[in-house]
């Protein structure tokens, strides 16, 4: 079990890495349309349709990572009000829920992606990119996020700890040191 | 009694939406209310403007006005966007002539996509809006022009500008500030964003002309009597001229409403003429080579007008 | 049948939300439920599957992750502190202190940032420490960032605007130039309030007399941020970058202050990527929950149902107008700006023109209107980005941003009896 558990924190973490190589990679690129546009009065064709991409990947590739850091956000009123014994049980229901959401979230995407990759369809600009490659990166990331929903539920219900807070505390102390 | 969505990319005050609002009123009326479709504008149900096509193929919407070329990439049908050819089509009298030779290749993409076309409804020509006017060829050197589909950027790439894209959104305040020196658009969507105010010269090229076309899924469209697809067939026959005349005021009207406004409207000369001639035509021959199934219908359609 | 729908919708709301799902999910969840009982012939996979890809790849979206980054980047560049040591001597002992560094900084960002949620993200991520940490009222402290924060759609530039001027057909330079004073006025009557607030409840922590010298020492310390904001709007005035394009020269500027001030290693920085894109994730699920609920009820034609009953009663200019900021307010608690602005207004602005009102006023309205919608409950943008940066509840932050919520409500109505406010500005432009 400890094994499933640190096998999904891994590559949690390691799509949360991409993610982060992403936000920089199309920051980059909408600062080099600015640039070959300014200066070189030649546009990349490719700047926008490309920082579109990588956004939807950052948003998908690091969602996983996102509900183990308790940063998604939730309606917590009823969880504050009630015993801890409730609080688990709504939790874990809340958690459930999740899970079948998601798997939804999954099944739509990887239809996304099957109609795009078996019809080798493009997007409509003049780079026409084949949108496989984007959807994919899109369902891997719902897939992740649905392990670490996975984990967080067996890691509430054994009794382990279940929010990865302390990522955020050591980032900000060391930003504070 | 039926009751149908048709999805339709534009605000509810273009005029295609308005048409789409019109046959749909007119349906409703025809069959005493049996037949009852309901029009969403814009983005008012999330399906985009690039999938029309296929949210009618799979049955997310019975009907839908779409623009044709844009549904190219995403329902995997290149011979879509013959239309965005510079020099192809000029004018709803070419435009009338090619459907004559492409419609019956477009309604065999259609029936392959579960759908049948019931008519279609062509854009007023595009332009350039520009700062400085753009005459010659030489003037046309260098400009940064936000370009509106993938063939506008590849041909004013090959005419020596330098075309960008960007958010529609962005134009506005990109052009006004001078990070970019104008916009291609036609000059109904030149007049809904007011270009004026940041342009002054509008050159109607008149490279291409493209259209619309309204679909119904098959599905639905066979779940019907025979006497209400035959009360549709009609209106669809009777309305499509209407809403031609419909398109081709709306460009003279807006050019004059841009002339009202400030804006010099230029016509090019030889030299920029002979350059589109000559980036045109070598377009032609590069999307032959990409999509074969396409030699036929140009020839066809070329032979026909003399081109 | 559209009592049944409205009925169904709010059991799933309350039931998910109650029980304390993930918001984005649960939004996701209703939206599905809803068209798979009353849009029965809908491929519920393939439309879901095309709504996520569409509401996740949409250009306008593309700042709101690279401004969260900017904004990390600057907490890792400790520029928050520098900020607060550098205004503290100077606003410190005024009435508000430094909760008015909420509402300035959100001004000063909101010309920069098109976006209501980014502009709460960036301020809220430097300032709600800090404030804490000198002892500021931590509720007023929430309260006027959220309030805020929603400036970001009234200053231009505004994604909204844009949005609005696409729909009504109307010039974006206009709309935009008619946002300003509205902006100003707004960010006043929220200074007003911090300072009557802290007036009478002598909340406010006190600091010593600082000397003239502290003061001119102190600039030195805001000399970075007022640099980095020149920077971006320079960018946008000298014709080099595109509106959307700010945030990635906003990247680039806090990168360069990072460094200049010797604060950069690339640690620090991928940590702050890490924060950014967690928090993007949090957005960006929301995002897509919330394109499946509106599409949702844009096929069951809810709020066109209640515009086309409000057009039904024939009122006179000024209660027509009073009645549509209710119906704003109400449907602003359950959909987006975008949507509310798309779905209503073919309906809303005819009945508007028709009653004498100009389009362009009206726009501004609408803005306002949905500002409103980014900080009521159950879902407003502006509440999640504070709750992921305090980890506080929603209910707690939305109850901090009553007074604003009423602030905002009160400034829709001065607009209505003075459209000066908004018409006089793009007036002098013809
Ligand atoms: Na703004
Ligand atoms: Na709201």
């Amino acid at each position: 079990m400890d094994r499933f558990l640190k096998t999904v924190d891994a590559s949690s973490r390691l799509l949360e890495g991409c993610a982060v190589f992403l936000i920089y990679g199309f920051g980059a690129l909408m600062l080099a349309e600015v640039f070959a546009r300014g200066f070189l009065a030649q546009s990349l064709p490719y700047s926008w349709e490309y920082s579109t991409f990588a956004m939807a990947s950052v948003f998908m590739l690091a969602s996983g990572r996102a509900i183990r850091t308790a940063t998604h956000v939730r309606v917590s009123l009823v969880l504050e009000a009630v015993s801890p014994k409730a609080a688990r049980m709504i939790d874990a229901f809340a958690n459930v829920i999740a899970l079948i959401v998601v798997a939804a979230i999954g099944v739509s995407l990887a239809d996304a992606f099957w109609s795009s990759y078996s019809r080798g369809l493009v997007s409509a600009t003049v780079v026409r990119t084949p949108l496989a490659v984007p959807q994919v990166i899109l369902l891997i990331g719902a897939i992740q996020l649905w392990f670490d929903l996975l984990a967080r539920l067996i890691r509430r219900w054994t009794g382990r700890d279940y929010e990865d807070r302390d990522a955020d505390a050591l980032a900000q102390e060391t930003a504070d040191a | 009694e039926t009751k149908w969505d048709l999805s339709t990319a534009w605000p509810a005050s273009n005029f295609h939406a308005k048409n789409a609002m019109a046959f749909a009123d007119a349906v409703r009326e025809a069959t005493d209310g049996s037949v009852d479709i309901t029009v969403h504008v814009g983005g008012e149900i999330g399906v985009k403007i690039t999938e029309k096509m296929s949210a009618v193929e799979n049955g997310i919407v019975q009907m839908a006005d779409m623009l044709l070329f844009l549904q190219a990439g995403a329902s995997g049908e290149p011979l879509l966007s013959m239309d965005t050819l510079p020099y192809l089509i000029q004018g709803q009298d070419e435009m009338k002539a090619f459907l004559e030779v492409a419609g019956p290749t477009f309604d065999e993409i259609a029936a392959k996509h579960n759908q049948k076309i019931l008519y279609y409804v062509p854009w007023p020509s595009p332009g350039v809006y520009t700062k400085q006017a753009v005459v010659s060829a030489d003037d046309m050197s260098g400009q940064r022009i936000r370009a509106f589909n993938a063939a506008s950027f590849e041909f004013l790439d090959k005419l020596g500008a330098a075309p960008l894209e960007m958010p529609w959104g962005d134009v506005a305040a990109a052009a006004a500030a001078g990070t970019i020196d104008g916009a291609a658009t036609s000059s109904s969507s030149g007049v809904d964003g007011k270009l004026w105010q940041f342009t002054s010269h509008f050159n109607p090229l008149n490279w291409s002309t493209s259209s619309d076309a309204v679909t119904v899924n098959l599905d639905a469209w066979n779940a019907l009597s025979d006497q209400e697809r035959e009360i549709i067939e009609g209106l669809a026959d009777k309305m499509e001229a209407e809403f031609w005349a419909v398109s081709a005021a709306e460009d003279s009207g807006k050019i004059a409403i841009l002339e009202e406004n400030g804006m010099t409207v230029n016509e090019a000369d030889a030299s920029l003429k002979a350059k589109m001639a000559e980036a045109g035509k070598a377009m032609w021959a590069d999307y032959i080579a990409k999509n074969p199934d396409a030699q036929a219908i140009i020839d066809s359609y070329s032979a026909k007008l003399g081109k | 049948m559209m009592l049944e729908i409205g009925l169904v919708a709010a059991l799933l709301f309350v039931g998910l939300l109650g029980s304390s799902v993930w918001i984005g999910l649960s939004l996701f969840a209703t939206g599905y439920i809803l068209l798979s009982v009353f849009k029965p012939n809908i491929p519920m996979d393939i439309f879901a599957g095309k709504v996520i890809w569409g509401s996740v790849t949409a250009l306008e979206l593309l700042s709101l992750p690279l401004f969260i980054l900017m904004s990390e980047i600057l907490v890792s560049a400790r520029l928050g502190r520098s900020l607060f040591s550098g205004l503290a001597p100077w606003v410190g002992r005024l009435p508000g202190g430094l909760l008015h560094v909420n509402v300035a900084g959100s001004t000063l960002f909101a010309a920069v940032s098109g976006s209501s949620a980014a502009t709460t993200a960036i301020v809220g991520r430097v300032t709600l420490p800090e404030l804490a940490a000198h002892g500021y009222d931590r509720r007023l402290a929430m309260g006027s960032l959220a309030g805020a924060g929603t400036l970001g759609f009234l200053i231009p530039p505004s994604i909204i605007m844009i949005i609005y001027g696409v729909v009504a057909e109307q010039s974006i330079l206009e709309l935009f130039v008619a946002g300003v004073v509205p902006g100003f006025c707004l960010a006043v009557l929220y200074m007003a309030y911090i300072a009557a607030h802290q007036t009478i409840t002598r909340s406010q922590p006190q600091i010593d007399r600082p000397t003239w010298s502290d003061r001119l020492m102190a600039l030195k310390q805001i000399g970075p941020l007022v640099g980095l904001i020149a920077g971006i709007m320079g960018s946008l005035y000298l014709g080099l970058a595109s509106p959307t394009e700010l945030a990635a020269v906003g990247v680039l500027g806090a990168l360069i202050i990072a460094i200049l001030m010797r604060r950069f290693s690339l640690s620090a920085m991928i940590s702050a990527g890490r924060r950014a894109v967690r928090t993007s994730a949090m957005i960006g699920l929301i995002i897509m929950g919330a394109a499946l609920l509106n599409a949702a009820f844009g096929f069951l034609g809810i709020p066109k149902a209640i515009a086309e009953q409000i057009a039904a009663f024939g009122l006179s200019p000024m209660a027509l107008i009073a009645v549509l900021l209710v119906f704003y307010v109400i449907i602003g608690m359950f959909l987006d700006g975008t949507s509310i602005i798309v779905m209503t207004l073919p309906i809303t602005l005819p009945l508007v023109t028709a009653a004498g009102y100009d389009p362009i006023w009206f726009g501004v309205f609408v803005v306002v209107a949905v500002e409103i919608s980014q900080i009521t409950p159950p879902i407003g943008f502006n509440l999640f980005v504070i709750q992921s940066q305090t980890g506080e509840s929603i209910g707690a932050i939305a109850r901090a941003a009553i007074p604003f919520f009423f602030i905002l409500l009160a400034f829709a109505l001065l607009l209505a009896l003075v459209p000066q406010i908004a018409l006089w500005l793009p007036g002098t432009m013809q």
